[in-house]
């Protein structure tokens, strides 16, 4: 039990480290830590992952309101519309409002969970090729009807996305796009220092708008968070149900949440809101097909099944899940209980220091970027044509602020699993 | 703020300085990929036995081979996968493919093999109808030796099933609970056993898979080791094998593919490699890695 405690401590803390600094995915952060895992029980495993998985939700949010800088794929929404009302003085709000939301729609979830445990093998018998390629297709046309440009535009800027992201080797077709295989641009162009370039420099660089700031605490009331509570729900349900989609999951459920919002409502809050309860209750659905069937469906749950196989022949994850169900659950409860109150503290105290130090915020916050995007090139063996993506996107960025690049990089997100099911599709079915 | 600055540096001068160690691991491979995690593996479990490891990540063989170039007198093992090392031959244009790997006497490789290879259903087929001449979607992951595996068997039996391609490992299960297949190649019969699938172990070989009954997936490891393929381990489930200095690694290659191509027996295949190598692995792990640590402390002095 100590083992489980330890050890669930640790997945809670290094998750918030995943959740706020960027290029430390969940994923990655699985991988560095495969040979400590590898010796130590199952059940561990499973405890750390949950507990980074929770806790990297939790300060995605926080990291992409207050600097703009998301640190994982499913922040992106917070820290395109949240952090502009960071900007305005109302990050305090929106920071204990999306905590509330994502405590709420965690447990939601969760109870949902236990519910589909006995469906999820439906669910799953349910995903064939069809339904995925249905699935995306259907995203795709959220993301270039619901962008702020004309529709032409969006096509456009979704087109170009999905070229630049199919430059390079497919491991799919088993050729190069686009390029020779001694180019430099053989490993492809990087989604990160595009988002970087395109979104995230160009906000957290622009002027802060002083006049709308205000020098005192923002007063935090449960009666104002709770007039959310159907964008909450809907966002969680509809994140629910897409975080069981295979490679995209909860990335999926937070983009299509703000992207539903945004045609609902536009409103930036609502927008942030919706998208973290989508994203805390993928976090909890995208487990359920390995933790009920044993299959992985993102790359951090492959990892985590090459952990637990590697380490035992004798007990598969349903296994250890199902004996186990009440340390799960009580840790699960107990997790986000503390990482509600952790990242509602965080914001009461962080807001002092966004006011007073405006300034030095923004410039770490681009040093932030510009630092982790490089540093995850170098470490991929990639850093000449990161750092080429990183100044040509950042000027473009710079220099065509108006222009809503959102498709753009979505698309560019999403390219991977839109080719191989288009490799899957071609294979099954043409 | 000043708590997030310092960890930001400090793992920025980590991921920097990580070069420094005496005996190198290189490893071609997307981070967080199974050769990373494995190098990592086999990293550590030389540092528990006090050699100062590090391990460096390349996308594609090009970039390995510029920093052995680079640095010819730094102690390197490199770690590939028996599907990646026949790639020159088998996928040329894959960036994993190493054509011209620089062997020095300061460079090691190794070569790491899967133990087996089975076939599995969802539960409602097995061997006797895989054997039946009615078409049916084989799932593979798009590796060489899969490859080689399914294509040859079903050539073998004379039948006419689809063969489908996935890039993940982790996509064909879902394929087939989905139903998008009928079967898939995997290593590891756990991978199945909660969706109620069974398994038959196949090594290609008409005769040996005409011969075994049709198995449910508990028994399938038992079969493996029951047939011969007792194999020597090192802790982590997978068959590693050496290749030293001086090793025609192009014959080698070929000889793989042939063994692949042909083998009545898989065994074959390591054995192979050893005698190429000039060194044969032990039987237990310990014996194991007395040879292999005996073997860097030879060419990293």
């Amino acid at each position: 039990m100590i083992d489980v405690f330890m050890f669930g401590s640790m997945g809670l803390i290094l998750g918030i480290l995943a959740g706020l600094l960027p290029g430390l995915g969940t994923g990655s952060l699985m991988g560095a830590m495969f040979v400590i895992l590898m010796s130590t029980a199952p059940i561990n495993v499973l405890i750390f992952y949950l507990g980074v998985l929770t806790s990297a939700q939790y300060f995605g949010s926080v990291s992409s309101i207050i600097t703009g800088v998301p640190g994982d794929t499913s922040s992106i929404p917070s820290s395109v519309w949240g952090h502009k009302l960071a900007q305005q003085g109302k990050g305090e709000n929106l920071l204990f409002d999306t905590a509330f939301y994502s405590l709420l729609s965690g447990l939601i979830s969760f109870v949902l969970f236990l519910l589909m445990v006995t469906l999820g093998l439906y669910w799953a018998k349910s995903l064939s090729t069809i339904v995925q390629t249905i699935l995306l297709l259907i995203a795709v046309i959220c993301i270039i009807s619901f962008s702020q440009n004309k529709l032409t535009v969006n096509a456009l800027l979704a087109a170009l996305g999905l070229g630049l992201a199919t430059i390079g080797y497919s491991s799919n077709f088993q050729t190069y796009f686009f390029v020779e295989a001694n180019s430099m641009f053989r490993h492809g162009i990087p989604w990160l220092p595009v988002l970087a370039g395109l979104l995230v420099i160009p906000s957290v660089s622009s002027p802060i708008i002083k006049s709308q700031l205000s020098p005192s605490p923002a007063i935090i009331s449960i009666a104002t968070t709770l007039k959310n509570y159907i964008v909450a729900i809907r966002g969680a349900v509809i994140g629910f149900i897409l975080g069981t989609v295979p490679g995209l999951s909860y990335n999926l459920s937070s983009l299509m949440a703000a992207k539903l919002e945004e045609k609902l409502s536009n409103d930036p809050f609502k927008i942030v809101v919706s998208s973290e309860s989508a994203n805390n209750a993928g976090a909890v659905s995208t487990l359920l097909p390995l933790f009920i069937l044993g299959i992985p469906i993102t790359a951090s749950e492959s990892i985590v099944l090459a952990i637990i196989t590697t380490n035992t022949t004798l007990q598969s994850i349903p296994d250890i899940f199902k004996n186990n169900l009440i340390i799960f659950s009580t840790y699960f409860i107990i997790i986000n209980l503390l990482l509600f109150v952790a990242a509602w503290k965080f914001a009461t105290s962080i807001s002092t220091v966004v006011f007073k130090y405006q300034r030095l915020l923004a410039i770490f916050s681009v040093l932030l970027v510009v630092g982790s995007t490089c540093w995850l090139g170098y470490y991929q063996g990639n850093l000449l044509v990161t750092v080429i993506t990183l100044i040509l996107s950042t000027l473009i960025g710079i220099y065509f602020k108006k222009i809503d690049w959102i498709p753009i990089v979505f698309i560019m997100v999403m390219q991977p699993f839109l080719e191989s099911t288009a490799a899957k599709f071609i294979q099954l079915y043409l | 703020m000043k708590k997030l600055i310092t960890i930001l540096l400090f793992s920025l001068i980590s991921s920097f300085t990580l070069a420094a160690g005496r005996l190198t691991f290189l490893q071609i491979g997307a981070p967080g990929a199974n050769s990373e995690l494995y190098s990592n593996l086999m990293s550590s479990r030389l540092s528990e036995r006090g050699w100062d490891t590090s391990l460096l990540n390349f996308l594609d063989c090009k970039g390995a081979e510029e920093w052995i170039k680079k640095n010819p007198q730094k102690p390197v093992i490199f770690m590939t996968w028996s599907d990646d090392f026949v790639l020159p031959i088998t996928q040329p244009e894959n960036p994993r493919s190493c054509p011209a790997l620089t062997i020095s006497e300061k460079t090691l490789v190794t070569v790491i093999n899967k133990s087996h290879h089975m076939f599995c259903s969802r539960g409602d087929l097995g061997l006797t109808e895989f054997m039946s001449s009615k078409p049916t979607k084989v799932g593979i992951w798009s590796h060489p030796v899969q490859t080689l595996v399914a294509k040859d068997l079903i050539k073998d039996l004379k039948l006419e099933h689809k063969i489908v391609g996935f890039a993940k490992g982790a996509d064909l299960l879902q394929a087939l609970v989905s139903g998008d297949v009928d079967y898939i190649v995997v290593s590891s019969e756990n991978l199945i056993r909660n969706i109620g699938g069974q398994c038959f172990l196949t090594t290609a070989s008409p005769v040996l898979a005409k011969t075994m009954s049709n198995l449910k997936t508990t028994q399938a490891q038992t079969s493996v080791e029951s047939l011969g393929f007792k194999l020597s381990r090192l802790g982590t489930g997978l068959i590693p094998l050496y290749v030293s200095y001086n090793t025609n690694i192009a014959a080698l290659r070929i000889d793989i593919v042939d063994i692949l191509n042909t083998r009545p027996e898989y065994s074959k295949l390591y054995t192979s490699i050893n005698q190429k190598s000039g060194l044969v692995a032990g039987q237990s792990t310990a014996e194991q890695w007395s040879a292999f640590s005996s073997f860097l402390n030879s060419f990293t002095k």
